[in-house]
């Protein structure tokens, strides 16, 4: 695990490196995120094939996945809107993900709890990935934006939320997909589709925090402040369900008790 | 790319005292959705202080009153779509005070545990008490109007917004017909016993329409692992447990901590015997293997066994120098099944139930829910999950055409949606 950790931060913090130089040396940006993103992928492969089961089901093995997606969506949504904005903050989520697993080791083992053999299981969990990388990534730049703007004391402008929405709406559909996968498969394994568990509360809660956004930007797209401010606290909230649920009273009467805390 | 502007020099519904002359004038806007959501939820708690935490409302109310309030409130907002009041309790204005209400309610239920409120305010779940029911159905009356404002014409342009809105009052309408009709009720099957009494959420015994006998119970584990166990005062119940990550064979190696350890023997069932581990095959037997633990940073060696026990056999574990053991966690079931006679109207099936493999029989869906965890596969019992949902086909046809929306979302957020005067 030590040497694909070490060989993706380090290619990410080569394209981080590269990108921060000039805008001459892009594509050797791009390359090196690539090389981190594929040594990633093969990572998560090996686990895959290795473990006999999807490296879905610790916090630690999902962060592996955000790690890797994350960078992975930044170069394509840079590409596919001919943005850089994404490049950097795409490259330092993923090394500080990365960094987090490198720092925790986890033991990993082959074992799979019977209600998590589902065919919704894989699907599940790598939608929610892809919609946490995108709306991180939303959240970066947005983040990023207030910064600047406070510490320059410059006003805002609507077009500082242009990335940030256009990544909420890959990320929103994908976080809805997430909800709707983990609802069939809920009446699968448990016989109810929603019990208002505090891990689906939580999950409950950013989507409404997003759907709010999204409400938001259509009334008042003219408030780029607010708009940048309501994407920070659907970030927080979106961390608050991955991350932060564990941690909360509530957790004990959670039936996602196998993502330990890693 | 325009400017900041201050929020004062931009299109709202905010009523200035210029414009209007009693609150509910025209403009309406965050104001009144303000007050009407508060005003929803005091009606709520009324209803829970007067008549009680859950009264039971009939079927019948819910299918056709929720029916012809959909349908009376749909054509009242396509047809009078100018209307104040309607552009008000379809406009975004409404929808956002109602989310954030929403939302400021769920994170109660979030945060606090469902024990603590039931203790303290005599609510056993926030989420079908009445004041959270009066939320949803001002968010019903939002979706309603807004989509019957916004259906005709249906053109490509909406046809997303329509399906998104739509799908969430197919959702909350089959909610509301689960949570009046939802029964889940547990039955336990014991070896050879027909049974067709199931116990209710409320505790109650009702009679099922079939009866079921549990023939045969198989319960496959994954193979041992092992464990180093040290004693440590910051840890959670003063033990540091750092796992060993291979599942147990001969002479596999592996490190643990600071041991590198050897499997010398592995009995997949074994019984202890006097002072002597032997395999045997009965249900009740307990995997045991004989190990031996070199510490890495000095000569000690150990040897032993070390048996995660059963409900006939005792555990073993190997201690090492200082306050540390070598252990075998107790093992994890990798799939468990119940083969069962399923008797229903005079005929006989044999059925087998699995874990995310659920039954049908008739209106009732049966999940595999446990057996005897301390007996683990000399379990005598299992318990099934018997569940009826007549809100279910909606929720199912809102969540279908929910996937179909946002696919269009993804579509039209990853900018390949066709613009306007393209091919």
């Amino acid at each position: 695990m030590n040497y694909a950790a070490q060989f993706t931060i380090t290619a990410w913090l080569a394209a981080i490196g590269t990108y921060a130089i000039g805008k001459n040396r892009q594509r050797w940006g791009d390359l090196f995120t690539i090389l981190g993103v594929l040594a990633g992928g093969l990572w998560l492969g090996w686990l895959w094939v290795s473990l006999e089961r999807p490296p879905l089901r610790t916090l630690g093995e999902t962060r592996w996945w955000y790690a890797t997606l994350v960078p992975a969506l930044g170069l394509l949504i840079g590409w596919r809107f001919q943005t850089r904005a994404l490049a950097i903050p795409a490259c330092g989520m993923g090394v500080l993900f990365a960094s987090i697993n490198l720092r925790h080791p986890e033991a990993m083992d082959k074992t799979l709890m019977p209600a998590l053999q589902s065919a919704w299981f894989a699907p599940h969990v790598i939608v929610y990935m892809l919609a946490y990388s995108a709306l991180s990534l939303s959240f970066g730049i947005a983040g990023w934006t207030l910064a600047k703007r406070y510490w320059r004391k410059e006003a805002f402008i609507t077009s500082d939320v242009d990335l940030p929405h256009r990544l909420v709406l890959i990320g929103f559909p994908l976080l809805t997909c997430g909800l709707l996968f983990g609802a069939f498969w809920a009446k699968e394994a448990w016989g109810h589709y929603w019990t208002w568990d505090p891990k689906e509360t939580w999950a409950f809660l950013t989507w409404s925090a997003y759907l709010t956004y999204l409400h938001v930007r259509v009334r008042h797209a003219l408030l780029p402040r607010l708009n940048l401010w309501l994407l920070t606290v659907g970030f927080v909230t979106l961390m608050l369900c991955w991350f932060g649920v564990n941690y909360m009273p509530t957790a004990q009467e959670s039936v996602h008790t196998y993502t330990n805390p890693g | 790319m325009s400017t900041y502007a201050s929020p004062t020099s931009q299109k709202t519904t905010l009523a200035t005292p210029q414009n209007r002359v009693g609150f509910w004038d025209e403009p309406l806007g965050y104001p009144q959705a303000f007050v009407t959501v508060v005003t929803a939820l005091i009606i709520g708690l009324f209803f829970h202080v007067r008549i009680g935490y859950r009264v039971p409302i009939p079927f019948s109310v819910v299918a056709w009153g929720g029916g012809g309030y959909a349908l009376g409130l749909a054509l009242v907002a396509s047809r009078g779509r100018k209307r104040p009041l309607i552009k008000w309790v379809s406009g975004v204005p409404f929808a956002i005070t109602v989310i954030v209400a929403t939302g400021f309610v769920a994170l109660i239920g979030a945060v606090v545990p469902a024990s603590v409120l039931a203790k303290t305010l005599g609510v056993p779940s926030l989420f079908s008490s009445y004041p959270f029911w009066m939320l949803l159905f001002l968010m019903q009356t939002n979706l309603i109007a807004v989509t019957a404002r916004r259906t005709l014409p249906l053109t490509r342009k909406n046809i997303s917004f329509v399906a998104s809105h739509l799908s969430l009052i197919l959702i909350i309408f089959g909610g509301g017909l689960s949570g009046v009709s939802l029964e889940r009720n547990r039955l336990l099957l014991s070896y050879g016993q027909a049974n067709h009494e199931a116990i209710t959420q409320e505790g109650a015994r009702i009679a099922l329409p079939f009866s079921m006998t549990l023939r045969n119970f198989k319960l496959e584990s994954f193979p041992p692992t092992l464990a180093l166990t040290q004693r440590d005062v910051h840890a959670k119940e003063g033990l540091k447990t750092t796992p060993g990550t291979h599942f147990l064979k001969p002479g596999q190696m592996e490190q643990i901590g600071d041991y590198r350890v050897r499997i010398l023997q592995y009995l997949p069932g074994a019984a202890l015997v006097g002072d002597r581990w032997i395999a045997t095959n009965l249900p009740t037997a307990a995997p045991a293997a004989q190990i031996e633990a070199k510490d890495i940073h000095g000569k000690d060696t150990f040897t032993g066994w070390v048996s995660c026990g059963s409900v006939d056999t005792a555990g073993a574990i190997l201690p090492l120098s200082g306050e540390s053991a070598l252990v075998m966690p107790s093992l994890r079931p990798k799939e468990y099944r119940a083969s069962l006679s399923v008797s229903e109207q005079g005929k006989q099936a044999e059925r087998e139930l699995r874990v995310n493999h659920p039954l049908s029989i008739g209106d009732y869906r049966l999940y595999l829910l446990s057996y005897d965890e301390k007996m683990g596969a000399a379990s005598e019992y299992v318990l099934v999950e018997v569940v009826r949902d007549h809100g279910i086909a909606v929720v199912y046809a809102g969540m279908y055409l929910m996937l179909g929306a946002v696919a269009l979302m993804l579509w039209n957020g990853v900018g390949l949606e066709r613009k306007e005067g393209q091919a």
